[in-house]
């Protein structure tokens, strides 16, 4: 094989790859959602039982919540704690919002996933421990709600997206060769 | 508001004793015996927001962490300092829930009085025992201070009058007397004193002399039927109490049937009558459980 023919291999051979990343990628961000939205309601379970059985004050509930977490959801929890210590006496809805905008735009969960988180706010803190478990109830439920259709998401396209990645790199190297 | 405080000296600070905040009004400031409005020259007036803003702070935005202290209208922070607070009461079966829209609060400043017992201590001991001593005085006389100064010394034991470190039991059911914040308490209340934050008192009094051993019960303001079985019972067991009771004199004493029956069994070895005669902390009678005068005043006062 000449050079030139060798090239040409090795660049359909990257071109391939790289599809089967970006679909590879495509299919990690849906399963990941699944995960930071699965992790995010056992979280508020946690957080529900803080409140309602250990009367915990707010930013000691949510570190306690956050504690066997790892990466989106633990950084969100932790950073409403931040902001409730660190803040000037606003509501915790203001303390919950800002870690929203903060760590939700950057992170796995959808526009849909966050206005429904964006709802529990207001609620919090501002009520006794049964109103409260009442409010942490009603958004546990609503993350279900995401993370079946999350789960649905995922299962319909992961595979399709790895495939279609790699079929795509396939499609492009094969019209560029 | 925090700045406007900043701004007085330690002195006027030291004699801080009340800060009275109402949304729309002036915010006010009990210095001595003296009201001054807080301000720099001009009388800062308190916004809804700051109301809010306050009860954001003094809550750390935890409603539900302070659900027993909102029923009684009152909420212990840090430093053992308590902020009373008015506003609409929700009811649930004829009984306060919660409190909202809360518009006014009065932050009661709490600081040890080293020497506020000094002119009664010596006469509630004999035998070099501690007897049960029951304290009344109007509100704002000093009677929870004198509580938690005879705690104190109590606890580290007075080897003046032969009294021995005694291990003390606090029914604290206002978190008035040791001030406990997250159950610690922030006032110095002695090193061998167990506190009972938030219990009821008759039922708090129980606890602790099954559990705890104490030498010594406090309580506070004992009013109902029940509180004054529970000091005749720790009494009976063997147990020193020492409580406290609203009132303006024996008479006053005598008038209320749940106290009357403390008085006549001889359950307290020691009656203190106190007033704010000369300042709050003014004794002005010590009697013995029968109510003979044992001590006429005034002694002391101002704490």
């Amino acid at each position: 094989m000449t050079t030139a023919g060798v090239l040409k291999f090795l660049g359909a051979g990257l071109v391939i790859l790289a599809g089967a990343l970006g679909g590879g990628s495509a299919a990690a961000a849906l399963e990941k959602r699944l995960s930071v939205l699965e992790e995010l309601r056992a979280a508020l379970e946690r957080l529900r039982s803080q409140i309602e059985y250990h009367s915990a004050p707010l930013a000691a509930a949510l570190d306690a919540a956050a504690k066997p977490c790892s990466g989106e959801s633990k950084e969100l929890l932790l950073c409403v704690a931040e902001n409730l210590r660190s803040g000037d006496g606003a509501p915790a809805g203001e303390a919950w919002s800002r870690a929203l905008d903060l760590v939700g735009s950057g992170s796995h969960l959808n526009v849909p996933d966050i206005a429904a988180l964006r709802l529990l706010g207001p609620a919090l803190g501002a009520s006794d421990r049964k109103d409260q478990a009442r409010h942490l109830e009603s958004m546990i439920g609503n993350l279900g709600v995401h993370i079946r259709e999350a789960r649905d998401r995922s299962a319909k396209y992961a595979l399709l997206y790895r495939q279609m990645g790699v079929l795509c790199g396939a499609l492009v190297a094969l019209l560029l060769t | 508001m925090a700045e406007t405080l900043s701004r007085y000296e330690d002195g006027d600070l030291l004699r801080l004793s009340e800060i009275r905040v109402r949304s729309g009004l002036p915010c006010t400031l009990l210095i001595g015996a003296c009201e001054v409005p807080a301000g720099n020259g001009v009388p800062y007036v308190v916004s809804t927001e700051d109301v809010d803003r306050m009860f954001n702070l003094i809550s750390a935005n935890s409603v539900h962490a302070f659900e027993e202290e909102l029923r009684n209208g009152y909420i212990t922070v840090k430093g053992g300092h308590r902020i009373g607070m008015a506003g609409k009461t929700i009811l649930e079966a004829g009984r306060v829930r919660t409190i909202k829209h809360i518009r006014s609060f009065n932050i009661r400043v709490t600081r040890d009085c080293p020497g506020a017992a000094g002119p009664v201590i010596a006469h509630l001991i004999e035998n070099s025992r501690p007897q049960s001593s029951l304290i009344v005085g109007p509100p704002g006389s000093g009677k929870t201070t004198m509580l938690r100064e005879i705690s104190r010394l109590l606890s580290n034991g007075l080897p003046e009058y032969g009294v021995s470190p005694q291990n003390v039991g606090i029914a604290d059911e206002r978190s008035e007397i040791a001030g406990c914040y997250q159950g610690v308490p922030q006032n110095d209340v002695g090193p061998r004193t167990d506190v009972l934050d938030g219990c009821p008192k008759a039922e708090g009094m129980m606890m602790l002399i099954r559990a705890m051993t104490p030498g010594v019960i406090i309580t506070d303001e004992i009013g109902t039927a029940d509180d004054a079985q529970a000091c005749v019972e720790a009494s009976c067991a063997g147990v020193c109490v020492v409580a406290s009771a609203h009132g303006a004199g024996k008479t006053d004493l005598m008038n209320r049937p749940s106290l009357k029956r403390l008085v006549s069994p001889g359950t307290f070895g020691r009656i203190v009558f106190l007033s704010c005669r000369r300042g709050p902390g003014t004794v002005d009678e010590i009697c013995d459980g029968r109510g003979g005068t044992l001590v006429s005043g005034p002694l002391g006062g101002a704490l």
